[in-house]
């Protein structure tokens, strides 16, 4: 009886590919208008950063020009050797935002990997309420945060702590609470298989020792995507920074060319060659790591 | 006897876990210092301050309601808070429009989709600063965005972020272009979730792209689009970084924000219970605005 019963399975599973296979293209007018639309929102998308090289570029003449002109004249590199050169901090605060964004990157993996593990797999009184304590501080907006904040790193060194005002560990210490990143590791912990674990208890090893040799290895795809998006977050950084840092050398790269306008006046061709410093790393960023990225924004739908 | 044994059993299961909730507790530990003192701790402090007069030389006095109070009578706030509104009112729609229209778009399978995701998605990686540097040029009087429109025949030199009239507008625009393609996202990851069959359905009962795309695609996506609104609506209200960089609020408090009211009342004027005072009320109106928003929108789609 089993033979004829498989066989009228297999008779109705086969059509059903078939069915697949006949996804109907849209027509072909439809199709040529839509190619039109994405060209048309591919070039505003990317037309300022066009004219932003072209403009980094431009002498000091040129680039005040009507009507403005789409290739320089002359290609003038100084500006990015004069831009490193002129301003006495910018150098400075490349190193700032790179020792920044590495430091907090890694203190931040570690707690939030650490974290979302004790979520994913461990049973504790208090997880529901802890967990449900960080999703609704999801909710809360960074403004209203400031003035405590503040005051915080000011009492610390008021009471013989370390000065973190105006200091790049004031800046790097409170970022550390960022919700997203906890979230973001229990969920991918909880979509590890659980056998990892099982073979590694059989073995009698302890927990932070399954963790590290067992689950870490194991979940370079979650930590890339998190750590990229924090990268961003943390590389670009605005409103914190500009409270915590004072003087010109504590600044971070951000802050210093937000500074940079007001220091050079219409100086655009340095703004501009400036800027670059900002914006190429997180694009090349994005470029070479888009699948990472793509999948972080999607499940924190925050722009960092 | 029975009542006895159980109290002594439910102890003891408890002891033997001990161990385990400890461990759990010590791979919490450092993210809960973290949370507890610069999220839950400042948030509380936050609304502490606001009772307070504090201008962080002399200790916080109590002073019950009266920021509050100040608030509800202070025009600049309002003034600010109707900026704001205007802002959100006019950018949430038409971002999330244009992000709709960017994923339905990208998800027809089309040639080089690759290359226009990524080419979209740049916008939103730009930091704040590049993106507000980038436009406070692109608006200058002798800049492309007015070259644009006297290409396409509109004669004007307008001074965008320098005149009442056009600098909200300029911030509009700077912000629509860089973040709707985030939004895009969000909805690019909603309308995979969607099923075949019903375009399938569609097409072959003869609906062409547009149809399909409002009679199916918009009311399949309706969770996605009240995500989109919300965070939309929640960013929108915390309008900051370009109007601290470009146009500090003005000219003539065109641009002031409730966040950059925020930031000067406590960092230029040092009046710190003031500016909390005003960031709880930022949060609550958030907090209204994600409620409200969630009794008509969020409708789960019946497929």
């Amino acid at each position: 009886m089993a033979t004829p019963e498989t066989a009228r399975v297999r008779q109705r599973a086969q059509p059903l590919p078939l069915i697949r296979e006949v996804r109907v293209q849209p027509p072909r007018i439809s199709r040529v208008v839509f190619m039109a639309i994405a060209f048309f929102i591919t070039f505003l998308a990317l037309m300022p950063f066009v004219l932003t090289v072209s403009g980094s570029l431009k002498t000091p003449s040129e680039i005040l020009d009507w009507p403005p002109t789409l290739i320089p004249s002359v290609f003038r590199w100084e500006n990015y050797v004069e831009v490193w050169n002129n301003s006495h901090y910018f150098p400075q605060w490349i190193a700032n935002s790179i020792f920044v964004s590495a430091f907090h990157l890694v203190a931040y993996l570690a707690i939030c990997s650490l974290a979302g593990y004790a979520f994913a797999r461990m049973n504790f009184p208090g997880a529901t309420v802890i967990f449900l304590v960080i999703l609704g501080s999801l909710m809360v907006p960074g403004q209203v945060l400031w003035v405590p904040k503040f005051i915080i790193l000011k009492t610390v060194a008021d009471l013989g702590g370390p000065t973190l005002i105006d200091n790049l560990f004031g800046i790097i210490l409170p970022d550390l609470a960022e919700v997203f990143g906890v979230f973001f590791m229990t969920q991918f912990f909880k979509s590890l298989p659980k056998e990892l674990e099982e073979a590694a208890s059989l073995d009698g090893a302890s927990k932070f020792r399954t963790f590290w040799q067992v689950i870490l290895p194991n979940a370079v795809p979650g930590l890339a995507a998190l750590a990229i998006l924090r990268f961003q977050g943390e590389w670009n950084a605005f409103q914190w920074p500009l409270i915590v840092a004072r003087q010109p050398q504590n600044m971070t790269l951000p802050l210093g060319l937000a500074s940079f306008q007001g220091l050079f006046g219409v100086h655009w061709h340095w703004v501009l060659a400036g800027a670059m410093f900002n914006a190429v790393p997180v694009i090349i960023l994005v470029i070479f790591f888009q699948r990472y990225f793509i999948r972080s924004v999607t499940s924190s739908g925050v722009k960092g | 006897m029975q009542g006895g044994s159980a109290a002594i059993r439910r102890p003891s299961s408890r002891f033997r876990h001990w161990r385990d909730w400890v461990t759990a507790y010590l791979f919490l530990a450092p993210y809960l210092f973290f949370l507890l003192i610069f999220i839950v701790g400042a948030l509380f402090l936050a609304l502490y301050y606001s009772f307070t007069k504090y201008d962080l030389l002399s200790d916080p006095v109590f002073i019950g309601l009266q920021n509050y109070r100040k608030a509800i009578d202070d025009d600049v706030f309002l003034h600010a808070l109707r900026n704001v509104a205007t802002y959100t009112v006019v950018v949430v729609p038409i971002q999330t429009a244009l992000a709709l229209v960017m994923a339905a778009i990208l998800d027809q399978k089309l040639p080089f989709r690759r290359f226009f995701r990524v080419a979209w998605y740049l916008p939103c990686v730009a930091s704040s600063v590049v993106v507000t540097l980038i436009f406070m040029w692109l608006f200058l009087p002798d800049g492309f965005i007015n070259y644009a429109l006297n290409l396409i025949g509109i004669p004007i030199r307008i001074n965008w972020l320098g005149e009442e009239a056009t600098a909200l507008p300029a911030i509009m625009i700077m912000n629509i272009w860089a973040t709707a393609a985030t939004q895009m996202l969000i909805f690019l990851a909603a309308l995979q979730d969607v099923p075949q069959p019903i375009y399938e359905a569609a097409s072959i009962d003869g609906a062409g792209p547009v149809r399909t795309f409002f009679q199916i695609t918009v009311p399949l996506l309706r969770p996605a689009i009240f995500l989109v609104v919300v965070l939309g609506s929640i960013g929108c209200f915390q309008l900051y970084d370009q109007v601290k960089i470009a146009t500090n609020g003005g000219p003539n408090d065109a641009t002031l924000t409730v966040t950059y009211l925020l930031w000067r009342e406590g960092f230029r004027d040092l009046n710190m219970g003031y500016a909390s005072a005003l960031g709880v009320i930022l949060f609550v109106i958030i907090f209204v605005i994600t409620l409200v928003q969630r009794r008509y929108l969020d409708v789960r789609p019946d497929y």
